[in-house]
């Protein structure tokens, strides 16, 4: 074979196998023509050059290429590896699987007219599970600023004290709790067979008492039956006290109103009067007696006081 | 300056070389025989280069991505992603700077030691377009095919690898593979190629044309020239990722 025929072979060859290697990669049918819509998006996140294309969960097609269009929006060229052509007024939702992977997915609409290949179809952009994640994440990032906000106020607050002395007021507090747990430990160290002592003690007691109680349970029984007995009596002696009260309220009550001989003798003053004049008489008769006794004693005699 | 001389004579090589590749008749013939010998004599070690590093790559890749979190399909994607935008090229590049950098460096090197060059030059030949540029040019046409042999071998022998050793099925393997692909991938893939040809014909035509001091001289100038196209390779392959991507 000359030289010629193996370079033009080669070449040729060459060139077969990376158009076939291409399509296939691209998953452009090697043979048949390809049949290419295209869907106008506002924001296309993650979908580039190869993005699959599903339609009721089976790949269908991929995506070719990805462009702006005059009035902002992007223009995604879809290419499909299937026999049946698209119905008009179908939708390419763009959606995230498996969390990170975006893929667009096609809803057939119930048209009977077609979408010729290079038509166009609806485009959509749906957030899907990313969406609610965000959503989600978005929540919680407030509920963590504002919980950083509480936190550092708090911290501010903490400083502010640290600032104003509170240290040394921390550590003085800090330094006599340790003295007073040494002092408590020391208590311990040195007290500290006195105290299982004690306990131990208390113990015994408590068991001398548990024991007494079982061996003369038959006499307090009867002590407090007695007791019963001797409340109830203190019943009715209360009651006649009771009463007693009464009739003592009734006797004071008319003292008090001056109803009786002992009533006017404690309220009426005639007789205090009576007998603060008496007695003032009576001192004054004294006073003269003492001054001139000669006036009293002349009228009397010996004689007749013998 | 050793350097800076060997890179002024280097771009006066390919100035002359530019400037000559108007005169088809005189490098026609050798032309087509060098797509033979660069391109057509070079598919087997390429596609066997392919297959190999594909199935590797596959293997290593299932063993090294068991995770219940991570789908099978992953290991398509990356073994097709790296085939396609690195290793097919690389690999490819680095094989042939042994075969065909070496047969240039030698072929031009004995050449010249042995004045065949000269006697060209004194017969009025322009010796630059009968040696040069037929076989940076035939390098143009045939690496991109190379390159698509590579490629083309490495994806398939990655397939089959899942497929053989039950670690990938072939229909998770091509979901991966497809999702990830992009087309701009194949056309940096082939840049890098027809850079890398270019490199591995031209630094090797510099080293074979230049050489001197007998039959030492020439299997310095192979050496020279198939080392320098592999650091070379390296090289363009790190600017272009930083340029392209």
């Amino acid at each position: 074979m000359k030289n010629e025929y193996k370079v033009g072979i080669t070449i040729l060859v060459a060139i077969i196998v990376g158009i076939l290697g291409y399509r296939f990669m691209a998953e452009i049918p090697l043979f048949s023509q390809t049949y290419e819509v295209y869907a106008d998006f506002d924001r296309v996140d993650g979908v580039v050059s190869g993005t699959s294309v599903f339609m009721q969960g089976v790949k269908v097609g991929s995506v070719r290429r990805v462009e702006f269009v005059d009035n902002d929006s992007l223009r995604v060229d879809m290419t499909f590896n299937m026999d049946r052509k698209l119905p008009e007024g179908s939708i390419a939702y763009i959606r995230t699987v498996q969390v990170l992977d975006t893929a667009i997915e096609i809803e057939r609409s119930s048209s009977t007219t077609m979408v010729e290949s290079g038509g166009r179809i609806i485009g959509r952009y749906d957030e899907g599970i990313m969406g609610t994640v965000r959503e989600i994440g978005e929540s919680a990032g407030r509920n963590i600023e504002s919980s950083t906000e509480k936190l550092s106020d708090v911290l501010g607050r903490i400083d502010l004290v640290l600032e104003e002395g509170g240290e040394n007021d921390i550590r003085q507090t800090l330094s006599g709790l340790n003295n007073t747990i040494s002092g408590v430990e020391r208590i311990l160290d040195a007290r500290g067979q006195d105290i299982e002592d004690s306990i131990i003690h208390l113990r015994n007691t408590l068991q001398t008492i548990d024991g007494l109680t079982s061996d003369q349970q038959e006499q307090i029984e009867n002590i407090i039956a007695n007791l019963e007995s001797t409340t109830s009596q203190f019943d009715s002696v209360a009651k006649e006290i009771d009463e007693l009260s009464v009739e003592l309220n009734e006797v004071m009550r008319k003292i008090n109103q001056g109803d009786g001989s002992m009533g006017k003798l404690i309220n009426d003053p005639s007789l205090y009067n009576n007998l603060d004049s008496l007695s003032y008489n009576l001192n004054e008769l004294i006073k003269n007696i003492n001054e001139n006794p000669r006036d009293f004693l002349k009228h009397l005699r010996l004689i007749d006081i013998f | 300056m050793q350097v800076f001389y060997d890179f002024g004579r280097y771009c006066q090589l390919l100035y002359q070389a530019i400037r000559s590749s108007s005169e088809l008749k005189s490098y026609y013939r050798n032309f087509v025989s060098e797509m033979i010998k660069t391109g057509y004599d070079s598919l087997p070690i390429v596609i066997l280069a392919g297959v190999f590093t594909g199935a590797v790559l596959s293997i290593q890749t299932s063993y090294q991505l068991v995770s219940a979190l991570i789908p099978k399909s992953t290991i398509g994607a990356i073994v097709t992603q790296s085939i396609i935008i690195e290793l097919a090229a690389v690999i490819s590049g680095l094989v042939l700077a042994g075969r065909v950098g070496a047969r240039i460096a030698t072929e031009l090197g004995t050449m010249r030691v042995s004045e065949q060059i000269d006697a060209l030059e004194s017969m009025g030949f322009n010796s630059v377009s009968f040696l040069v540029v037929p076989r940076v040019l035939a390098s143009f046409v045939m690496f991109p095919v190379l390159y698509i042999a590579a490629a083309t071998t490495g994806v398939g022998g990655g397939l089959l690898a899942g497929i053989v050793t039950g670690q990938v099925p072939a229909a998770d393997f091509l979901l991966g593979a497809r999702t990830f692909f992009l087309p701009w991938d194949i056309i940096f893939g082939m840049t890098k190629s027809i850079v890398f040809g270019f490199i591995i014909t031209s630094i090797s035509c510099y080293k074979g044309y230049y050489a001197s001091g007998g039959a030492e001289g020439v299997g310095t100038a192979t050496t020279n020239a198939t080392v320098l196209s592999c650091i070379f390779i390296l090289l363009a392959d790190l600017m272009l990722a930083i340029i392209l991507l």
